[in-house]
């Protein structure tokens, strides 16, 4: 009898979890009555548990340094090739060639070697060169019988690998600390020398465009390799770029030992090493670099050196431009301050001097945008943000907790885009899934100055014309969110979310605490007692381990994925996220991975601290998702009922805006807001480069003030000198048509890769303030309020009781009772403030 | 610039190496029947042509994507390295090479568990890796191994089967 049980393969799909779910239920069931049952069950479970625990074991091999350091490179090397309007597109071939050719050299003692074992062959380097030189060509000669893949991919795959591997025979040179010829083939130098000019070409072009161009950084890499071989070639030659300083072995020794320590780090046990594996990896690519570009031997400073890698490591692996990033605050802000950590990690371990390099980049985090000179900087470009968060919380302090929110919790634009403005939604057949609207009126909180209200709209959906939605909710369950504005508000804002779903709509629910686990598999929305149920047995207990959350509910959303449908993971938490010992900037790809794929995230935020916000709004953003925090039963309502379409629909994504000021009108303007969204001008066109998304019917709202022509103003930013090689660029025809400013916006649809531009003018029709529309002159009462709360220095002449009396008289209909609520709010903050 | 999206962000393949290597290594090494530096060679190929590889023809399926080049990667190598071609069902034959015990180090059940597992057809074996070891659904395997859903489950079924049997004799 109990041996027929095993005739079942459904036996083990039950263990492996891949029953669907209503067959689980009925399994159990059976499993209740069924003794025999039950004891199969646990005994395959045994199985598997032990296999799985000798399969880990057993997968603790990685690939060697050289391998993936190929596998990276190479990966670089076809972005590479990519812009087509540049014409060296050939000698860059051409250089890889060279380059691989000229590497043969050092290939085969590290590949037949561990390639860390290189400080070995020091000492008799020259030797160990010809030798190796012998047994490359030897080894192109004939086929290794073992081996015969490497060989046969040579052309192009081990093209790259090749060159990669210089990444580590320069160590040679540098401990040596003597510039050597390593030329032994002709082939090879007069692949060089055709490769040399390109390299010049490559640096004439960096010259050109000093870090702003999007496909410079990986030009960049390259131009390094590119100098680094012609340096090897030519060792006298020395670098425009660089300063002449003396070269420091110790450091250069140093470096080897830290890639030497990294590897170690390979072997470590699976989860942490999957994390932090890429992050040695990128440290090792960043530093493979910086020892080529030691390779030349010319004199370079080991400080050059390494800021160089510095940047390099940036602009390869975290998309900063440091170059330009002092002048701007980009949104790359946050970003590159995940990379500052990462290369403090980096410097710490290799190298304790030299501070003040690794905090060039570091930035104040409640830094406001500046008055901008409309002659020097005509275009602003920013990203949407349709986070509400930032209001919530703050609401949350003043209201909640009767205090006055940190500075670095105020962003203006979350607090303006949180209230819902009668903006008109696009028309059903219009060509553009929003409406995009702007006008000027005179600014409140200075007389002389104006501002400008920017308007978008997305089109709003209704339950019927909503995709069908494949949701997994990943619920943080942690010991932390035992208190009753989190779980149980959790709860209460999931049901609120499930009354809005129909029986095309699946749910799932992930939890994680102390361990990741599926408490729902993905159930349709229709069958809500099974959910309620799973529901109300949530308990919170444990402590958090975010990231094996995060897969598993991945996971479940890739294998309930609905084709053209909402796939979205929304994360519940109270921000006490932990990944392991490796911070976000993994959990980061993975999301952003997850995005390409088609799953998004949202972020739900209940009764935080203030000190994982900043990585919630990043991990959302950087999912296609969008951020709100919860903190009543009122704003889970406005979240998950009354906004969600806008919470589960996004209509648009990578939504980006260019506003170019006529300085015939304008001579200067400030963007209010959108500190951490700016985004430099070029990444407008860039369609590579993320932006935000907006749901169905969301509104956005952009602030700018604008100091009118010939207005003299203490605001103004001083000028700067004129040129002394180039005039001022002429005013064309288009100047003196009267416009303020033109409006460009550039979006892609949610399936997309291809952005589309909408572009229109404004013209200032002369409005006065108390003339606008009550949303007008709302929504600057909200940004007044946020200015005031950050303490700016351009908030003008206005106090809270301005805030109070505008917010009061354009309050419209106020169904919602939100903007009374943000009346109350100012009130309090006014008495906190000390009336001003 | 017009090619959007047809190349991987630096990061991503990192992070794929990052995630896959290990089972793609324990996968491949296993089919190669321990050569390790053939399972080396043939990894590195799989990820090399994951770059090459459109973003957005896989970003959905990507550890199916890798196994299953990784798979034909290593059915290529074993073409090359027997001079008659190779029924690619018959691949995994290999795993019972002598050598394979030299790298089977641990404590004594997992050792006798890992003998154990050598004596499944290879088609067990295989599936077994891929779900215990590299984490692929049902469905994912079925993409890798070109078998039907159904029949991944049974063989499964009865690898988990016949471990039970041969531990409860033991």
């Amino acid at each position: 009898m109990s041996e027929s049980i095993w005739e079942n393969p459904k036996l083990t799909a039950y263990v492996l979890g891949e029953m669907p779910e209503a067959e689980a239920a009925e399994f159990e069931s059976m499993m209740q009555t069924d003794s025999a049952l039950a004891e199969a069950v646990r005994e395959a479970r045994g199985v598997t548990d032990q296999l799985q625990v000798m399969y880990k074991a057993d997968a603790g091999t990685t690939l060697d340094v050289a391998r993936r350091e190929a596998i990276t490179n190479h990966h670089n090397a076809p972005t590479l090739a990519q812009p087509d309007e540049f014409s060296w597109r050939i000698p860059m071939t051409l250089l890889a060639t060279a380059a691989a050719l000229l590497l043969l050299i050092g290939v085969p003692v590290l590949l037949r070697d561990s390639p860390l074992s290189v400080g070995q062959a020091t000492g008799d380097q020259t030797d160990s060169r010809n030798r190796a030189s012998t047994q490359a060509t030897h080894e192109a000669a004939s086929a290794d019988k073992t081996r015969p893949q490497s060989e046969i991919a040579l052309e192009g795959d081990e093209t790259q690998h090749q060159i990669d591997l210089n990444g580590l025979s320069p160590l040679n040179d540098f401990d040596q600390n003597a510039p050597s010829n390593p030329l032994p083939s002709s082939a090879a130098s007069d692949a060089i020398s055709i490769a040399e000019p390109s390299a010049v070409a490559k640096d004439a072009y960096r010259q050109q465009r000093p870090g702003k161009d999007p496909n410079q950084r990986n030009l960049q890499g390259m131009g390094g390799d590119a100098r680094g071989k012609a340096g090897a070639v030519e060792s006298g030659q020395s670098h425009p770029n660089r300063t002449p300083n003396p070269v420091s072995g110790p450091s250069a020794g140093a470096a080897f030992k830290s890639v030497k320590k990294r590897s170690a780090l390979d072997g470590q046990p699976e989860n942490s090493a999957i994390i932090a594996g890429g992050m040695s990896l990128n440290e090792e690519s960043g530093e493979a670099q910086m020892m080529r570009r030691d390779q030349p031997a010319d004199g370079d400073s080991t400080r050059v050196l390494r800021s160089e890698s510095t940047r390099g490591l940036m602009r390869g692996n975290l998309d900063v431009k440091s170059d330009t990033i002092g002048t701007e605050m980009g949104s790359d802000m946050r970003l590159d301050e995940l990379g500052d950590k990462k290369l403090r990690k980096e410097m710490d371990d290799a190298i304790d001097e030299n501070e003040t390099l690794t905090q060039r980049n570091r930035f104040p985090s409640a830094v406001e945008n500046t008055f901008k000179r409309v002659a020097e900087e005509p275009l602003s470009t920013f990203s949407v943000d349709v986070d509400t968060a930032s209001y919530s919380k703050i609401r949350e302090y003043l209201l909640g907790q009767n205090r006055r929110p940190p500075l670095g919790a105020v962003r203006i634009e979350e607090m303006v885009n949180y209230f819902n403005y009668e903006y008109l939604p696009p028309k059903d057949d219009a060509e553009y899934p929003f409406a995009a609207k702007a006008e000027i009126m005179s600014c409140p909180w200075n007389d002389s100055h104006r501002l400008a209200r920017i308007a978008l709209k997305g089109k709003e959906m209704t339950v019927e014309e909503r995709p069908p939605c494949n949701l997994v909710f990943l619920l943080d369950t942690s010991g932390s969110m035992n208190s009753a504005n989190k779980l149980p508000l959790v709860k209460e804002g999931m049901a609120m979310l499930l009354s809005q779903l129909g029986e095309k709509d699946r749910v799932a629910i992930v939890v994680y605490a102390g361990s990741a686990g599926l408490v729902l598999d993905s159930t349709s929305a229709k069958k809500t007692k099974k959910i309620e149920k799973a529901l109300v047995e949530l308990m919170a207990g444990g402590s958090t381990n975010g990231g094996a959350g995060i897969s598993l509910a991945y996971q479940t959303a890739r294998d309930n994925f609905i084709a053209d449908g909402v796939n979205r993971v929304i994360l519940c938490t109270d921000g006490d996220f932990n990944v392991g010992t490796t911070g976000t900037d993994s959990l980061v790809r993975i999301v952003e991975e997850e995005a390409k794929g088609g799953i998004f995230l949202s972020v739900l935020g209940f009764g935080m601290g203030n000190h994982n916000d900043e990585m919630l709004e990043n991990i959302s953003g950087r999912g296609n998702g969008n951020y709100a925090f919860i903190d009543t039963e009122k704003e889970a309502r406005k979240v998950l009922v009354d906004q969600a379409g806008a919470t589960l629909v996004t209509i648009a994504k990578d939504v980006k805006l260019q506003i170019e000021f006529n300085p015939r009108i304008v001579s200067a303007y400030r963007l209010i807001g959108y500190e951490n969204r700016v985004l430099f001008k070029e990444d407008f066109n860039d369609d590579k480069k993320d932006a935000g998304e907006i749901g169905a019917g969301h509104a956005v709202t952009a602030l700018y003030e604008l100091i009118p022509a010939g207005a003299s103003n203490e605001a103004m930013p001083p000028k700067i000198d004129g040129l002394k090689y180039q005039s001022q660029p002429q005013l064309t025809d288009a100047a003196n048509a009267g416009e303020t400013l033109t409006l460009k916006l550039r979006y892609k649809e949610p399936d997309g890769d291809t952005s589309k531009l909408i572009e229109f003018p404004v013209v200032d029709n002369e409005t006065a303030f108390s003339d606008a529309d009550h949303d007008a002159r709302f929504a600057a009462a909200v940004a007044s309020f946020g200015m005031q709360l950050r303490r700016s220095q351009y908030a003008g002449d206005w106090n809270l009781s301005n805030v109070i009396t505008v917010a009061q008289g354009a309050k419209g209909e106020d169904e919602s009772g939100l903007r009374s609520e943000f009346v109350e709010m100012v009130q309090a903050a006014s008495k906190l403030m000390g009336n001003q | 610039m017009t090619e959007s999206g047809s190349t991987w962000p630096a990061d991503t393949i990192n992070t794929l190496v990052d995630r896959y290597e290990r089972p793609l290594l324990a996968y491949a090494g296993r089919m190669l029947g321990g050569d390790w530096q053939g399972a080396q060679d043939a990894v590195q190929e799989t990820f090399l042509r994951l770059c090459r590889e459109d973003p957005q023809k896989i970003e959905s399926r990507v550890a199916a994507w890798l196994f299953s080049v990784c798979r034909s990667r290593v059915i290529d190598m074993q073409r090359t390295n027997h001079s008659t071609p190779f029924d690619a069902s018959q691949i995994a034959v290999a795993d019972t090479a002598p050598d394979v015990s030299e790298v089977a180090v641990g404590v004594e059940d997992r050792e006798q568990l890992n003998h154990l597992v050598e004596n499944l057809t290879p088609r067990q074996q295989e599936v077994l890796r891929l779900r215990l070891q590299a984490g692929l659904s049902y469905r994912e395997i079925a993409k890798v191994t070109g078998l039907t859903i159904g029949n991944v489950g049974f063989h499964l079924h009865a690898a988990v089967r016949n471990l039970r049997d041969s531990l409860a004799v033991s």
